[in-house]
């Protein structure tokens, strides 16, 4: 945990200061006899740099506990393929519509989540990808994208 | 009175009741499922209440709210696996009771004293609630920003392993809110050339993502998860009045402890019922019984977390400072429906007020009754296999934060603040503190320079209005004690050493 606090606290040091750069370069377009947009901004990259010095020297002088923390390279993968996997079925939703996509999706959830049965797979994805359709369109009028299929 | 009638009869409408029932299975559900908690609950219903009514949406939320707790007593009992985090105290004799073959009767002792705590919890809400909301109509922009302020720090500091790791999540969740058009003047800010960012970061994606992706993630990354069945048999729930008269000093003191600890930004659930625990095992006759099966053990820390529910509603309601991760979503759903929380709601939504301490009566007497009508199907439901429940939870909430504006924008939003509360949770970062800066960012910027306004730019305005500097005292307090207290109390612990030495 000290060693993943050290570098948590350089990565949020260096974010502050992507913070600080980013309010420099802010428009000034401020009214007389009030702060500008710019102030509370300063105020929060300051108390963010300060925070950060904090844990940095807290973990270098602090005892190595006994909790560890680590992203395992698998555990890492998993994660990034979720994500990837999340993101392209926001994005292809767009194109080939909700119901469609959503079953695809779901099939890949469930055999990821653990179900091998092919038949229980095929049959709670196409249901809950209909199920939640009409929950969303037809009971809160959603409008939930058709896309070129459906 | 008027007002208060009108909104009982609103409150009994069809529609209401039957979204109180929906929140009520519900959130027995989510409580008696270990894994899934009341917040995630409170998320994925979240963007069903944008097509209803202010009433019919709290109808709903409070009945998840309400049963949640004790439907996470049910696991916790008959598998020792707590349901929420605040059903750990239970499991201690809860569990206890159910090997000794007693189940049916820790399950009763459970539901009826979370209905006592919850019932208690509201006297205190109605009777307190309309005092402060009065009191703090007087409040101009400094005392609101430096409350705020007080909010803050005490969600940031109160119950968190690392005051420095909740101050950071704090500032990070304040640096996201500054995105967007500034309050004051208009000016972009941090938008990258985004349209959709001008109107800042919505908050229901962001609560969407920092609850529900870590779960959803952790879930399919740690594989199917074997949950034990409990093959016991399940009788006599329903508790003895001989019994319950036994047990009423347990009750009333989890009730009393779990309505003040609540009421306490950032205290929760957890700590309430290890309180109420703790307490009544020292002040019980049957101290020696406590760990063995003890209905007392059962009893005190039930009513204390149903307690908490009510007790977090009174900041939330009068002060616009939600009391933990739950009544800050519930604040969160409020601000969906228009209402702006603190005192003005009281005064310029009375009816609806009074809605909400309706619907929490309701949703506290339908807990009640129906998880007695249904208890066979509560002590299985730990049977439905992650492998159904976290694609269900995943597409929830992908459409549920598509729905705040039909655009795939949030989408994004929610998919970048599930990595952030993944991280967040892996590098032990409390996330409410972030949540809870996301959701009074706004006010505390638009208050502090209202102030400066006002005192054309002197900060002096914080200083001399008494009810603000108290506020801005008790702030500083709240963080720098925790950080000194344990120096102080090793410095003495070592002089009363040495004293001993000497005396020796």
């Amino acid at each position: 945990m000290r060693k993943a606090n050290i570098i948590i606290s350089l990565i949020l040091l260096g974010f502050a200061s992507f913070y600080a750069y980013l309010i420099a370069n802010l428009p000034a377009r401020d009214l007389p006899n009030t702060l500008g947009a710019a102030f509370v901004p300063w105020v929060l990259a300051g108390i963010l740099a300060g925070l950060s010095v904090i844990l940095l020297i807290h973990s270098i002088f602090a005892a190595n506990g006994n909790q560890k923390v680590s992203l395992p390279g698998r555990e890492l993968l998993g994660i990034t393929f979720l994500l990837i996997l999340i993101a392209s079925y926001i994005k292809l939703m767009e194109f080939f519509g909700f119901v469609t996509v959503s079953i695809v999706f779901l099939t890949i959830l469930t055999w990821l989540a653990g179900s091998r049965k092919p038949v229980e797979i095929a049959a709670f994805s196409v249901t809950t990808a209909i199920l939640v359709y009409l929950l969303f369109h037809k009971f809160f009028q959603v409008q939930l994208p058709t896309g070129i299929f459906f | 009175m008027d007002i208060a009638l009108a909104a009982l009869f609103d409150v009994l409408q069809i529609e209401n009741i039957l979204a109180s029932m929906a929140g009520v299975f519900f959130g027995l559900f989510i409580g008696a499922t270990p894994g899934l908690t009341i917040s995630l609950g409170m998320v994925l219903l979240l963007p069903l209440t944008f097509a209803l009514s202010p009433v019919t949406a709290f109808c709903l939320l409070l009945g998840l709210y309400s049963s949640g707790f004790t439907g996470g007593s049910i696991s916790a009992i008959l598998l020792n696996i707590p349901g929420t985090p605040s059903a750990a105290a239970t499991a201690i004799d809860g569990h206890a009771m159910a090997k000794n073959g007693r189940a049916g009767e820790a399950i009763g002792t459970a539901v009826t004293a979370s209905f006592f705590g919850g019932m208690f919890s509201l006297v205190c809400l109605v009777l307190i609630a309309p005092t402060i909301a009065k009191f703090a109509l007087r409040f101009g922009a400094p005392e609101l920003c430096a409350l705020v302020l007080l909010g803050l720090t005490l969600i940031c500091s109160f119950g968190q392993k690392s005051i420095i790791k909740g101050l950071i999540s704090g500032v990070i969740g304040l640096i996201f809110m500054t995105v967007g058009l500034d309050p004051m003047v208009g000016t972009p800010r941090f938008t990258f050339g985004q349209v959709q960012l001008q109107a800042g970061i919505s908050f229901l994606p962001a609560l969407i993502g920092l609850f529900a992706i870590p779960q959803v993630v952790n879930g399919i990354i740690a594989g199917v998860r074997v949950i034990p069945t409990y093959h016991g048999k399940v009788a006599g729930v329903l508790p003895k009045l001989s019994n319950l008269v036994k047990l009423a000093k347990s009750m009333l003191l989890g009730a009393c402890i779990g309505t003040g600890v609540g009421a306490i930004p950032g205290a929760g659930g957890p700590i309430a019922v290890f309180l109420s625990y703790d307490y009544i095992s020292r002040v019980s006759k049957n101290k020696g019984e406590f760990g063995k099966g003890t209905p007392e053990g059962v009893a005190a820390p039930e009513s204390a977390n149903n307690g908490v529910a009510g007790g977090a509603m009174i900041p939330m309601l009068t002060l616009g400072i939600p009391g933990d991760p739950i009544t800050a979503i519930l604040l969160g759903a409020l601000m969906i429906q228009g209402l702006t929380p603190g005192p003005l709601l009281f005064e310029n939504n009375g009816q609806f007020v009074y809605s909400v301490f309706w619907a929490f009566l309701v949703a506290n007497v339908l807990t009640l009754i129906l998880t007695f009508a249904t208890i066979k199907l509560w002590v299985r439901i730990h049977q439905v296999p992650s492998r159904i429940l976290l694609p269900i939870i995943t597409i929830l909430c992908i459409v549920g934060s598509y729905s705040l504006r039909n655009t795939f924008f949030d989408t994004g939003v929610m998919l970048f603040f599930g990595v952030i509360g993944y991280l967040m949770n892996k590098f032990r970062f409390p996330i409410v503190p972030l949540l809870l800066a996301i959701i009074l960012g706004p006010a505390l910027e638009e208050h502090l320079r209202m102030s400066l306004i006002i005192s054309q730019g002197s900060y002096a305005i914080f200083f001399t209005h008494p009810i603000s500097l108290t506020f801005l005292v008790i702030a500083l307090f709240s963080f720098t004690l925790p950080l000194v207290g344990p120096l102080i109390r090793k410095k003495s612990a070592e002089e009363d050493q040495d004293i001993i030495k000497k005396t020796v």
